[in-house]
């Protein structure tokens, strides 16, 4: 097989010719973009959003482990729309002298500092608490929020509660006599420990009058000791008991950040040529965002609420997602993300995109979404949500899909 | 030694034609038009018949000629020919303007003598349509139904590609020196993508690239005569006449989709679903040519092609309502200074020019969207009857009116026509 030399040769003779011209036209005609022809061809790629209602709700109590969280509260607060709540605190002082002490003497001063985080109920009202001496051992880490305080009737002091952002409480003589008999029992710590936590099992905050819930701040719960060392409070917690709810219906649910009545819902989610969720087919799997939206009832809310009243402000909603063996357990390792409230139109905002998609590549979704208001810090918040039986602003999906 | 330029230029068509197979543009951006239907169509042209407005189904040339399998039998050589394009668009509505630039392959094709002058066999690659478009969207999702409450822009962009292609291996006979016959099954193939790109204002939104794209294959037929006889009306004079047809192809067609999206292990694809089966319908096309050379110097030739685009189904075994049957029309003349060898170089070359109507298959916004085109080309010849062909072509698709766009096309095709007694020769020595 031979192609004469000859021929191609001279054939070639003109690539420099042909190669310019192509040059030169690629030269003239580098891009010049611009929108040409925008009513010639359709909108594919059309951006739809989607709206799916929640349903499959569900209301369940979770048991709450309230002790050693931020705060703790106590106080009891009528409230017209969310019922009688009682909190009873709880909490232990350290047995520590601070190095800068070198001896606790009897006629010395002992004053407990309570800081206070919040307040739920009249602004205006001052409240009693009882401090109550405990009549057993108790743990902070243990403690659930329906467990009874262990009373012991022995009443140590009382003091008020107004206006004020902290308080000092003057410990009587007889708890420092006591205190420090402990403090020199022996010279081994651990001993010591096991002495107080017997002789002093830590106090409880008895509420004796009407008007408010108070939380307090619970690492900074300090013992003063010579005016100004503080020891910090070993561990604390809290109760609530709540009787007479108002009846809201079925369109609205009173939740709490106490776990005792947690709404949750399933979303059925399946995934092949597309993607149906809760029933509904979308036609595309292509999500820009799948945002979950939670309304509250926040006319009533206010409307429930007397002048100077308050309840602590909820911003957020904590987004647990528990399958059913893991609700009692693994809601303490906190929730999955929370629905920020939306500050154009007041609702709850959580953005599911990364879990459905997670779903559509073959994660488990055998889980439920649990909502509690500002999760569990401590200080006592409540809501009125509205439900799938809700007429307006029910909760649901918002989706964002490329069609 | 001797075999190097046959490998270069091999390598140069193959590399183009895989080119072409994926993307058929150096930028992604060709004609809007080709967002519709099965892309820009793109007619199996004759080299020569190129630079006279033809496809040549009814030129008496030398070179391997696409156009018609009749020709395949009437060779002496074995032939090779391939080539490429680049197209230059303007394309203008009634407010804005912008230009795009593509290369593409135009096709391969090697005819090889089985009897001389008798039977040859041809096979060849080359693409009938192109799919090259790329255009953007821009809109907004208003603050009472964003995520942020704010106003959320976003754009999407379309970028169509792929296009559908024949690979052929054909026969033609040459019955008697005045007719000649030629059959030429095909594979038919192709895929056409269509991918889609949004990206929003704000991060609260995820970018979404979706990717879809229709597979084609199926099998075709075609077949076509040839008439030719000299002296006609003069001692000098030869009329040929052409007749192409090709059958309707019936593609299977796949529509699958794939997206990529964000998961907690990160932006992954989504795995492809094939969304829908079909069987697509590339219609019958047709085709007649005469040509009649006056003496040895001069060739006037026209044509018409037909394609009953009114019988095309889509992957959903329906009619698309903007597609029409189209007619395409040439005519032209070739002229020939010198007819045996010169020693001058300008004596030696072929001289076309044509022109060309397309009635379009496409009715857009109640407007056929036709195409006019002047060509001119040369032929640069070589003793043995190796050439060059370089053509141009300069005309217009579309209109302004009813909300469309007016292209103004120029392109640049070259085109390499090889030939030597390829196996002749093997079996001589």
């Amino acid at each position: 097989m031979i192609f004469k030399r000859s021929s191609l040769r001279q054939v070639a003779r003109y690539f420099p010719i042909i190669i310019a011209v192509f040059a030169s036209l690629l030269v003239y005609s580098c891009d010049k973009p611009g929108i040409v022809g925008s009513g010639l061809v359709p909108s594919n790629g059309n951006v739809v959003i989607d709206t799916i209602p929640l349903t499959n709700y569900v209301t369940s109590k979770i048991e709450l482990y309230s002790g050693d969280r931020t705060d703790y509260s106590a106080g009891i607060y009528n409230d017209k729309l969310f019922g009688n709540v009682q909190a009873t605190g709880l909490v232990q002082p350290s047995l520590v002298l601070p190095s800068n002490i070198d001896t606790l003497k009897p006629d010395d001063k002992i004053y407990m500092r309570f800081y206070i985080d919040s307040v739920y109920g009249d602004t205006n009202q001052t409240v009693t608490f009882d401090l109550e001496e405990a009549s057993q051992r108790w743990r902070g880490r243990s403690w659930t929020v329906d467990s009874i305080p262990p009373a012991s009737g022995n009443v140590i002091t009382s003091f008020d509660v107004g206006h004020d952002d902290s308080i000092d409480v003057q410990m009587p003589q007889s708890w420092v006599s006591k205190y420090r008999s402990v403090l020199y029992s022996s010279k081994d710590a651990s001993v010591r420990d096991s002495i107080f936590n017997i002789k002093e099992p830590g106090f409880i905050l008895v509420p004796k009058t009407n008007g408010k819930i108070v939380s307090f701040q619970g690492q900074n719960t300090n013992l003063i000791i010579h005016d100004s060392v503080a020891v910090n409070a070993k561990t604390w917690a809290y109760s609530v008991k709540r009787t007479n709810e108002t009846s809201v219906g079925d369109s609205l649910s009173q939740i709490y950040s106490t776990f005792s009545r947690v709404p949750s819902i399933k979303i059925d989610v399946k995934s092949d040529t597309t993607l149906t969720i809760n029933g509904d087919t979308l036609n595309t799997k292509a999500l820009s965002r799948v945002e979950m939206a939670l309304y509250e009832d926040s006319t009533m809310m206010q409307n429930t609420l007397p002048a100077n009243n308050v309840r602590p402000k909820v911003s957020n909603i904590n987004i647990y997602y528990l399958e059913s063996d893991q609700i009692n357990f693994d809601v303490l390792k906190g929730p999955i993300g929370v629905a920020a409230r939306n500050p154009k139109d007041g609702s709850f905002r959580y953005n599911l995109t990364g879990q459905i998609n997670d779903i559509m590549l073959g994660h488990s979704n055998k889980g439920r979404f649990y909502f509690v208001p500002e999760g569990n810090s401590g200080i006592i918040y409540s809501l009125l949500l509205r439900t799938p039986q809700s007429v307006v602003r029910n909760p649901k999906l918002i989706i964002t899909s490329v069609k | 030694m001797k075999y190097i330029n046959l490998v270069i230029l091999f390598s140069l068509l193959s590399s183009g034609l895989v080119f072409g197979q994926n993307n058929n543009s150096i930028n992604d951006k060709g004609s809007l038009y080709s967002y519709y239907g099965i892309g820009t169509l793109n007619d199996y042209r004759d080299s020569d018949a190129q630079g006279m407005g033809m496809s040549g189904i009814g030129l008496n040339v030398r070179s391997a000629n696409l156009a018609n399998p009749a020709m395949w039998g009437n060779v002496f050589y074995t032939s090779g020919s391939g080539g490429f394009f680049i197209r230059n668009i303007e394309s203008s509505d009634n407010l804005n303007k912008n230009i795009k630039t593509n290369l593409e392959p135009s096709h391969f094709q090697l005819v090889i003598p089985v009897k001389r002058n008798k039977v040859g066999v041809s096979l060849g690659l080359f693409p009938i349509s192109s799919s090259n478009y790329s255009y953007t969207k821009s809109n907004f999702i208003s603050p009472i139904n964003s995520a942020t409450g704010d106003t959320v822009n976003y754009n999407v962009n379309n970028s169509g590609s792929g296009g559908i292609d024949y690979l052929e291996l054909g026969i033609g006979w040459q019955i008697n020196k005045n007719l000649a016959v030629g059959y030429a099954p095909s594979l038919v193939f192709g895929i056409l993508k269509d991918d889609i790109t949004t990206n929003f204002s704000s991060t609260a939104y995820q970018p979404i690239q979706l990717n879809r794209k229709i597979s084609n294959i199926g099998f075709g037929n075609r077949a076509g005569i040839y008439f030719q006889k000299s002296r006609v009306f003069s001692d000098h004079d030869q009329l040929s006449v052409g007749l192409m047809a090709s059958l309707p192809v019936h593609l299977s067609s796949t529509l699958s989709v794939q997206n990529y999206i964000a998961s907690s292990g990160g932006t992954v694809s989504n795995p492809t679903k094939n969304l829908k089966n079909g069987n697509l319908r590339l219609p019958l096309r047709t085709g007649m040519g005469i040509s009649y050379w006056i003496n040895q110097k001069v060739l006037v030739g026209s044509e018409v092609l037909y394609q009953k685009w009114s019988d095309f189904q889509n992957i959903d075994g329906k009619h698309d309502s903007y597609l029409k049957d189209r007619i395409r029309l040439g005519v032209g003349t070739q002229f020939l200074p010198a007819n045996k060898r010169s020693n001058s170089f300008f004596q030696n070359l072929a001289y076309r020019v044509g022109f060309s109507y397309d009635s379009g298959y496409l009715k857009l916004n109640d407007t056929s969207i036709q195409s006019w085109f002047i060509t001119a080309g040369l032929g640069i010849p070589s003793k043995v009857g190796s050439s060059i062909n370089i053509n141009a072509e300069y005309g217009f698709t579309g209109s302004k009116a009813n909300n469309l766009i007016r292209e103004r096309i120029f392109s640049l095709r070259i085109s390499f026509n090889l030939t030597e007694l390829m196996f002749l020769k093997h079996k001589i020595q």
